[in-house]
């Protein structure tokens, strides 16, 4: 927890600097608190406290809760680490919206409510016009198409309102239905199998009322009671102008995921099957989908190959033997869609006798996951490692010898290298005593692996380094401060002469340095992705 | 090896010994033909004997240690004379030296630990420890290494070569595991499964699924007995032994072809047609991870990450 709390000082820090990184601080060490104690730890004044929160309450990462307390109301803040690790996403999910072909101008409006954490239509408008100065003839177009686009990304899910209820903490607004639920039914002490009753009730209402939220039309409607003056909207024009919207990560998180499952694909059969996995995950997705679910639904053989283009030329990459004349472009798609099946990751799977086939989603990203962990454990303990972990996540069980037996490793090596693991955290200790009394000379000791916990092991390596990296990212910077002013300085003037020859070269190098910090750190946050949220 | 020829000792031994004409006779037929054995038929049908006397004489002396029985291939049962020149001299040799050599004698290729000779005869560990030294030095048993329990002290007979449980196969010299030798018939191997498993000329051409040509276990088997890559030989279930090991290494993948019309007709599920063949599984170590490419993944330890010398070093590190 602490590595984790430490990365979330350092990502607000690096993004809306010092003052708000004391605030979230002390949220983030002490956990939900009170203004008067937010106010009494940070020593900060009423009116910049005030703006921080604003702030952290603007972009989703703090939420409050009123409770009463002897009569009094208090409120609390409270910090989601989660949204506040998404941000390290966010390059990622900007990187995805210039994918979304079919929405026009998709990352701009992505990048405007990013930036403010949640923004209006009128918001992005006058944010673009600004922005652009467009002041001519095209502007109303404009406007249309960035209308256009903006009700898309909302009948595609990838904003979500947002309301005011929503800055309310999601345990709290639990628990105070909770409350009303037992008020109702006249409950003073209710017995576990009533309490369970509300609670799932309440859980399906929070599901459903999700759903509700998210449609547009839904949406609409609501507008045109509440407001008069939306009651003038065209039928094709739902969106209303003042509502805020968020992005909805989890969109951009499951066009991540399936980026990383084509990738994958890729890595292990070819450029051509990426591709080919890559339009029968863009088939698979759809507005609703979640990114827990552990199976796409049936997409038939001939969806997918109309899908697949004759330009893609997937045919150049696969050799048929015995076979003299061309082989037609839907064959060659039914070779890749048996190749995907046929892959011992299982990217694809045919519904018994029928042409149709599922993705499996949750056993992908497994298997995807278990790679990620052999070859972290190759770069760290040798390739004899992933060789046990091989052999114990396949047999079970094992004592030493007989995992030095199948490894075909001498015991003494064998011994060591599971020792290794075993402090590292990787491979698990099971002791079966032979008798009743556990003298050691008469105890079984077995090796085993928990897969999920070598993950989780993984993770908070992931969640350590990354922190490491913005620490060392501020020290570099901080060294080099005469260095960086100066080229602002240069940079203000227009005048690169102001810049000795030895100041470039050191620029040269510390650009280097950031450009390489950055790129470990975007491959952590894929990594850290895959690991903590795919599931 | 000694046992292969005749044996005038043992020869003597029988004739001294009381057993009748007919069983001698049957004896020294045996042991003229120390090449090949002899079948209880053969000893039938040259000695004139009925099968139900050859059958008991037979019983008698290999009960008495002077012939053996040995399946041979095609599954006959022949009968060798047994090599008793290391009992030549039995007279030489004190009742407990006796008694130690007979338990050796029966543990035959397995060896027999010292602690086991003891409880077995019932003698004092020194009288064991100066009979078994007496015995070395004339060269009748010599000590060996087992690879289960590598500090036990195991006797048997000198002209013995002892079994795979206790040498480990063709794994081990010197009871020890030699690992230069496992990895370089496994690299072979893997070369071999990678020449055939992808197309020639593209990196990144696949073959289509009914590819016919992906090794099986019997024929890389064949490939590396004829190659001569090694003059040790090695059967099937040690090939076996390696391509388990190739697959644990995420280096290899296990496949069952299934003809191109089976697929296709899923209705008719013909088990018999799938053949286990090999594939390598495409190289792309190079991309490495994530988290062991920054210092702190692959060193771990404590330190500051602004003082971190690994840091340094990576950063600098063009």
């Amino acid at each position: 927890m602490g590595d984790i709390a430490r990365l979330c000082r350092f990502i607000i820090r690096d993004d809306f600097g010092d003052i708000v990184a004391k605030v979230a601080k002390v949220l983030l060490e002490k956990g939900r608190l009170s203004f008067l104690s937010i106010r009494r730890f940070t020593k900060l004044d009423v009116k910049s406290i005030k703006e921080n929160l604003v702030i952290l309450m603007q972009h989703n990462m703090v939420y409050y809760a009123e409770i009463t307390e002897n009569n009094r109301t208090i409120v609390y803040y409270h910090l989601d680490m989660r949204e506040v690790l998404a941000r390290q996403r966010i390059g990622l999910y900007l990187w995805h919206s210039k994918n979304l072909h079919n929405v026009e101008l998709a990352p701009a409006i992505i990048y405007y409510i990013l930036l403010n954490g949640k923004g209006t239509l009128k918001g992005v408008l006058s944010h673009y016009f600004y922005e652009k100065d467009a002041e001519g003839p095209d502007s109303t177009k404009n406007k249309t198409i960035i209308k256009r686009s903006f009700e898309k990304l909302i009948r595609e899910h990838y904003l979500l309102p947002v309301f005011r209820e929503d800055t309310i903490s999601a345990l709290d607004k639990r628990n105070e239905q909770e409350q009303k639920a037992l008020i109702e039914r006249q409950l003073i002490l209710p017995t576990k199998k009533e309490m369970s009753d509300i609670r799932s009730k309440i859980d399906s209402d929070i599901r459903n009322a999700d759903k509700a939220a998210q449609s547009l039309k839904r949406k609409a409607d609501d507008n045109l009671e509440s407001s008069d003056s939306n009651k003038m909207l065209k039928t094709d024009e739902t969106v209303d102008e003042n509502t805020y919207y968020r992005v909805n990560y989890e969109r951009f998180n499951i066009r991540s995921r399936n980026a990383q499952i084509a990738a994958f694909a890729g890595e292990r059969i070819n450029e051509s099957a990426k591709c080919v996995m890559r339009r029968i995950l863009e088939i698979a997705d759809d507005p609703n989908s979640k990114i827990e679910a552990a199976e796409s639904g049936q997409l038939s053989k001939t969806t997918i190959t109309k899908k697949i283009p004759q330009s893609a030329r997937i045919g150049d990459y696969i050799v048929f033997d015995g076979i003299s004349r061309n082989p037609s472009h839907e064959y060659i798609v039914d070779q890749y869609l048996q190749l995907l099946t046929e892959d011992e990751a299982k990217f694809i799977r045919r519904k018994d006798s029928t042409a149709s086939y599922s993705v499996r989603y949750k056993e992908l990203c497994q298997k995807m996951k278990q790679r990620k962990l052999e070859t972290f454990l190759q770069e760290k303990y040798g390739s004899e490692s992933v060789r046990i972990l091989r052999i114990l996540t396949t047999k079970g069980k094992l004592d030493e010898k007989n995992i030095a037996s199948f490894a075909l490793m001498g015991q003494p090596e064998t011994r060591k290298l599971v020792d290794q693991l075993f402090v590292g955290g990787f491979v698990e200790l099971q002791e079966v005593p032979k008798v009743a009394e556990r003298t050691p000379s008469r105890t079984f000791y077995l090796w085993y692996v928990d897969l999920n916990k070598c993950y989780q092991r993984m993770i908070s390596d992931v969640y350590r380094t990354l922190g490491n990296i913005h620490e060392r990212r501020l020290y570099e910077t901080a060294v080099r401060n005469g260095l960086i002013e100066k080229k602002e300085r240069a940079e203000e003037m227009r005048n690169p002469d102001l810049l000795s020859d030895a100041d470039k070269d050191a620029l040269y190098v510390f650009n280097g340095l950031l450009n390489k910090l950055d790129l470990a750190e975007l491959r952590l946050v894929e990594l850290e992705m895959l690991m903590s949220d795919f599931v | 090896m000694s046992s292969q020829r005749p044996n005038k000792t043992s020869q003597k031994l029988v004739e001294k010994s009381n057993f009748t004409p007919m069983e001698l006779k049957v004896y020294q037929f045996i042991n003229n033909n120390q090449i090949s054995g002899e079948s209880a038929e053969t000893v039938v049908g040259s000695l004139n004997i009925k099968m139900k006397d050859a059958v008991e004489i037979i019983n008698k002396l290999s009960r008495s240690g002077l012939i053996e029985m040995r399946v041979q291939p095609d599954n006959t049962i022949t009968y060798y004379a047994t090599n008793v020149r290391d009992i030549q001299d039995e007279t030489d040799f004190d009742n407990d030296e006796k008694l130690v050599l007979y338990h050796i004698k029966t543990a035959g290729n397995e060896g027999i630990w010292t602690k086991h000779i003891k409880t077995n005869t019932g003698l004092h560990q020194s009288v064991i420890t100066r009979s078994l030294k007496n015995l070395e030095s004339k060269g009748i048993i010599k000590a060996i290494k087992s690879i289960k329990h590598p500090t036990r002290k195991i006797y048997m007979l000198s002209h013995l070569t002892p079994s795979e449980d206790i040498s480990g196969g063709p794994w081990f010299s010197d009871q020890k595991l030699d690992v230069d030798f496992v990895e370089s018939l496994t690299e072979a191997v893997y070369r071999f499964i990678l020449s055939r498993s992808f197309p020639k000329g593209n990196p990144d051409a696949v073959y289509c699924t009914f590819h016919p040509s992906y090794p099986t276990a019997t024929q890389i088997h064949r490939f590396i007995t004829e190659s001569k890559i090694s003059d040790v030989e090695l059967e099937l279930a040690n090939i076996n032994s390696l391509l388990d090991l190739l697959i644990f290494d995420g280096k290899v993948e296990r496949k069952i072809t299934v003809s191109d019309a089976a697929l296709y007709d899923l209705m008719e599920e013909d088990e018999s047609s799938g053949e286990i063949v090999y594939k390598a599984i495409r190289d792309h170590k190079s991309r490495g991870n994530a988290l062991t490419d920054v210092p702190c993944g692959k060193y771990g330890g404590v330190v500051s990450p602004s003082s971190c010398v690994y840091f340094r070093k990576w950063l600098l590190d063009y």
